[in-house]
């Protein structure tokens, strides 16, 4: 008998804690503009989802004190989709169809976003935080510099030094597939050639294998498009087989922490394409990012006690960009795109954003560059 | 092309070593238990991460850390064994595996919450690669040896044999299976935790790394027999050499297909259990 | 060192008698299916979009757990790779139907599909049903995931495949489906447990010595469990390449068929409710668990903790338990006449 009265108080104590969701945003007055937003706080993605939770959180903050969304206060709805597209699905599900949003952000994972691209094609319009993901139907859009524009500044960054052959080492998952699907098209047209391609899990502990196979083939330069572990595992390789080229790596390491702690494994060249939030301490006093990310830097390490990552920019463009229109031309999804795709030279924290009927995901080649890292320390290659 | 095959040895001998320690981290516990512990992987990564903080943010020179973390690894074991294994022990070997399962997600969340979500680089405690690697690989033939001999011939490993074997006639023979089971996991969360001390700087740890681990040293522990700590060990290097030649040799896409499909080949013929 | 349990009076054998004559009670009667009976025409009307969506999700997951309940639960094989058999047939239901065969013939070939690679693996399945088979099947989930993702040209790597059809492009059709399927399994697996077939399978688990020497085959009857089950997996994977309309190998990895043991474990294993409340349990647990974004994998650790430590015989135990004391019913202790318990 004492055991189900625990049991019972647990529950009902757990079901108390479960009522202090969702978020809910400081208000002005009125019927609330509800954004849904849809992100990978647990599972394998969950540090880039919880940089969009943060940037989203920020945007909300700012809003809400500047006003709100044309005097209406703007509330965020979150769900957790655990890195897993079933539960983005099912998160979008509810979010449309009982917190009624009139948009929804992130969706961090191809996966998640390709799952979810049939249930929006009838609405809400949706910014899509995964760089990786082409929006698929008029109602998604996209943050963050496309991935394959990486690979193009890659690529034309290569071409200028004369570089004349390179190899890809990457994981096995979807950005792994994203990654040397740009990088060979990229590739081509800068003269280049993708000489080979290794694969790792993002649970090895070991790429000694696949490292000295790309030391055979003798390569210019060496792109390691990995996120997290698998970085310092293949620069402990690399460091091991004395492969002594330029490296790159993707801009989802941006962990300062992590980077310093490689130091010691660190090559003697290491870069990696950014967008300008990345290196906006750097940027000229005069640059427009350069004010806007010093401000937001500067609010974010004080809310949440780190350095703004790599998704935070992205949620906190997409909801400033999504507010804009809505205190435009009012939350019609239809209206709302209208509005977003005749969008051009907006400045945002992330670069320039430039949308069209063809393009809805503003960012370009021009707001992409080569970040040297050094100890953890970014700064333009050029 | 030796030259190939050399790094791929090497670096699958390493991978091996790593997999062989939680392998023999699943036997340990399977002593307690007789089924697969399901958060050994956290049992790693917990303890690697202690080492880290008590380096990074208390200051603690490493070699004065590494015998506290390992310290703190058997302490969890012993709590893990207390709160989740002991009032289920008698039950069927599902509803053990389910409570590892859960133990597993607590110890996750833990690590969650007081080291975030960010890969960590604990530090070394040997300079360069090649000792490092060779530090690794000595120290999971070491404990090898070590389990090998202590579980055949010490009191404490005999009894933690016998009850493995039949708990019912070693408590009649009257063996404490209560102790045997609490220095099972403690042993256990020490082994996995000076394994992460050791082999931290070479796999990186991560909250969520667990799980990476967990498959691979299952795989050893099993192949092993769960009862031969030599078996263990050469069923982990066999499973990261297998996945680093091939590799090596064909193709990196397909490594772990080849590796489980061998697995399985194994088990069809070898294995021929004690069941008819 | 065999996972074999002890028969004999000890506490174990003596607690698992009580929980599972108490979930005969319930289970025996055929409840659940009766009520799922019931409630199937409902179904499609029942709620909007998001209901429908959770009906279909929580159908799907129900499905793949029964066949499991019924493996780990009556032929007390451990299986770890319950998503690797609804990978098979999620992908060979997609590659079937995008190559433009009928939906319902391509999700027959999911099915037996599933079976056939159930079958390729069960000699090294039913040697040893405990250590031999976690290993086996977990190396299952690996192959098939590596498979999937290295054959990028047919099913798309890891980056999944699109617009996988519809099994019934009728609306309300996907949360129907599953549910239908469940009723069906169910009303299957209480016959098939019934016949001697059946029997034969239970008493290979609870003593494989004296069952092999009273004439059973074994290692037949582990095998035919597997295959079952990898059959309800497999029909459980086509149905969700179908709902959703994509699919991909992260979808199908180990994570989820840890999540599925879970299910059944905590369920209540052999009983026919146990995969009902288990699947729910999980499958809600994270909206339960709301509360704090950073503490909700440590509260989910702690749920499945108690749920496991006070609830014996799974989830489905302690109702009948309930339900016993609410109803005064005593558990019976006659041989069970149909119906699925031990």
């Amino acid at each position: 008998m004492k055991r189900w009265i625990a049991v019972v108080i647990v529950l009902v104590l757990l079901a108390v804690l479960a009522t202090g969701c969702p978020k809910k945003a400081a208000a002005p007055s009125g019927e609330p503009v509800k954004v849904g937003l849809l992100v990978c706080e647990t599972g394998a993605f969950s540090s880039y989802g919880l940089d969009n939770l943060n940037g989203a959180l920020m945007f909300a903050e700012d809003c809400n004190a500047a006003g709100g969304v044309g005097g209406r206060p703007l509330e965020l709805v979150v769900y957790n989709t655990e890195s897993a597209p079933a539960r983005a699905v099912a998160g979008a599900r509810k979010l449309i169809a009982d917190d009624k949003v009139v948009a929804l952000v992130g969706l961090g994972m191809v996966s998640e976003a390709s799952a979810a691209a049939p249930l929006v094609a009838g609405g809400p319009v949706t910014f899509v935080t995964c760089a990786a993901y082409q929006p698929e139907n008029s109602m998604m859009f996209g943050a963050g510099v496309f991935v394959p524009l990486h690979h193009a500044c890659i690529c034309r960054w290569l071409a200028a030094r004369g570089v004349t052959q390179f190899a890809l080492l990457t994981t096995n998952d979807a950005t792994g597939e994203v990654a040397e699907a740009g990088l060979r098209r990229n590739a081509g047209q800068s003269g280049l050639e993708l000489s080979i391609v290794e694969r790792m899990n993002p649970a090895d502990v070991d790429a000694s294998a696949q490292v000295a196979r790309i030391a055979a083939a003798k390569p210019g330069a060496l792109v390691v498009w990995v996120v997290g572990k698998p970085l310092g595992v293949a620069l402990r390789a690399i460091k091991t087989a004395v492969l002594d080229v330029p490296v790159f790596t993707s801009h989802g390491n941006r962990s300062l922490e992590f980077l310093r702690s490689l130091a010691a494994i660190e090559p003697a060249e290491f870069y990696m394409p950014c967008p300008v939030d990345a290196v906006w301490e750097s940027l000229p006093t005069a640059h427009p990012a350069r004010a806007m990310n010093a401000g937001f830097s500067a609010r974010y390490v004080k809310k949440f006690s780190k350095i703004p990552g790599a998704g935070s920019t992205d949620a906190y463009d997409a909801l400033a960009l999504l507010c804009q229109a809505f205190a435009a031309v009012g939350t019609d999804s239809a209206k709302v795109v209208a509005y977003l795709e005749a969008v051009k030279g907006y400045q945002g924290l992330a670069g320039t954003y430039d949308f069209s009927a063809e393009n809805h995901r503003g960012l370009g080649p021009d707001d992409i560059m080569i970040a040297r890292v050094r100890a953890g320390v970014l700064t333009p290659a050029d | 092309m030796a030259g190939l095959l050399t790094s791929a040895a090497l670096g699958g001998l390493l991978a091996g070593s790593v997999f062989a320690l939680v392998g023999l981290g699943v036997l340990l516990s399977a002593t307690a238990i007789r089924t697969v512990n399901l958060a050994v992987g956290e049992f790693y990564v917990l303890g690697g991460l202690m080492f880290f903080s008590l380096v990074a943010a208390a200051g603690v020179p490493p070699l004065l850390a590494a015998p506290l973390a390992v310290a703190a690894g058997a302490g969890c074991g012993l709590l893990v064994e207390r709160c989740a294994i002991r009032p289920v022990r008698l039950q069927p070997p599902g509803t053990i595996v389910l409570v590892t399962t859960a133990a597993a997600w607590m110890l996750r969340g833990t690590a969650q919450l007081a080291w975030g979500r960010d890969p960590v680089a604990p530090p070394a405690l040997a300079g360069g690669q090649w000792a490092q690697a060779a530090l690794v690989i000595g120290w999971a033939i070491a404990a090898t040896v070590a389990l090998e001999a202590w579980l055949s011939r010490s009191h404490p490993g005999r009894a933690l044999r016998a009850t493995a074997d039949d708990p019912r006639a070693a408590a009649g023979a009257g063996v404490d299976t209560t102790g045997a089971a609490r220095l099972a996991f403690a042993l256990t969360g020490a082994l996995l935790a000076s394994s992460a001390v050791i082999a931290g700087p070479v796999t990186f740890l991560s909250y969520d790394g667990g799980v990476g681990l967990l498959l691979r040293g299952i795989g050893a522990a099993l192949i092993g027999g769960m009862r031969r700590p030599l078996l263990v060990y050469l069923g982990g290097v066999a499973i990261g050499l297998v996945e680093s030649m091939s590799a090596a040799l064909w193709s990196s896409l397909y490594k772990d297909a080849v590796t489980f499909c061998l697995v399985l080949v194994v088990l069809c013929f070898w294995r021929g259990g004690d069941e008819p | 060192m065999n996972g074999r349990r002890d028969v004999g009076v000890t506490a174990a054998s003596a607690l698992r008698v009580r929980a599972w004559g108490a979930a005969r009670a319930w289970g025996a009667a055929g409840t659940p299916s009766i009520l799922l009976l019931l409630a199937l025409p409902v179904l499609p009307a029942l709620g909007g979009r998001y209901a429908q969506g959770v009906l279909t999700d929580l159908g799907q997951l129900v499905l793949a757990a029964l066949g499991l309940s019924f493996l780990k639960g009556r032929a007390g094989v451990l299986c770890l790779g319950q998503s690797g058999f609804l990978a098979v047939g999620a992908y060979a239901y997609a590659l079937c139907a995008g190559c433009g065969v009928p939906p319902l013939l391509a999700a027959a070939i999911a099915v037996a599909a599933s079976g056939a690679v159930a079958l390729a693996i069960s000699p090294a399945v039913v040697k040893n049903p405990t250590d031999g088979a976690a290993l086996a099947t977990l190396a299952l989930v690996v192959v098939v995931q590596s498979l999937v993702t290295g054959l990028r040209g047919v099913t798309g790597g890891a980056s999944g495949m699109r617009n996988v059809p519809p099994l019934l492009a009728v609306p309300g059709a996907a949360a129907f489906l599953p549910w239908a399927a469940v009723v069906a399994g169910m009303l299957f697996l209480r016959w098939f447990s019934a016949t001697a077939t059946g029997r034969a399978i239970r008493a290979a688990r609870d003593d494989p010595r004296a069952a092999a020497r009273c004439g059973v085959n074994v290692r037949a009857g582990r095998r035919l469990a597997l295959v079952i089950c990898a059959m309800f997996g497999g029909l459980a994977g086509a149905m969700t390449g179908a709902s959703f309309g994509f699919i991909s190998p992260d979808m199908f990895d180990i994570a989820l068929a840890i999540a599925l043991l879970v299910m059944v474990v905590a369920g209540g294993e052999g009983v026919l409710a146990g995969p009902l409340l288990g699947a729910a349990f999980i499958y809600f647990l994270p909206d339960i668990v709301r509360a704090s974004r950073d503490f909700q994998t440590l509260l989910n650790g702690a749920l499945l903790l108690l749920v496991t430590q006070y609830c014996p015989g799974g989830m489905a135990g302690v109702l009948s338990a309930a339900a016993r004391r609410v109803l005064g019913r005593r558990a019976r202790s006659a041989p069970e006449k149909g119906g699925w318990s031990p």
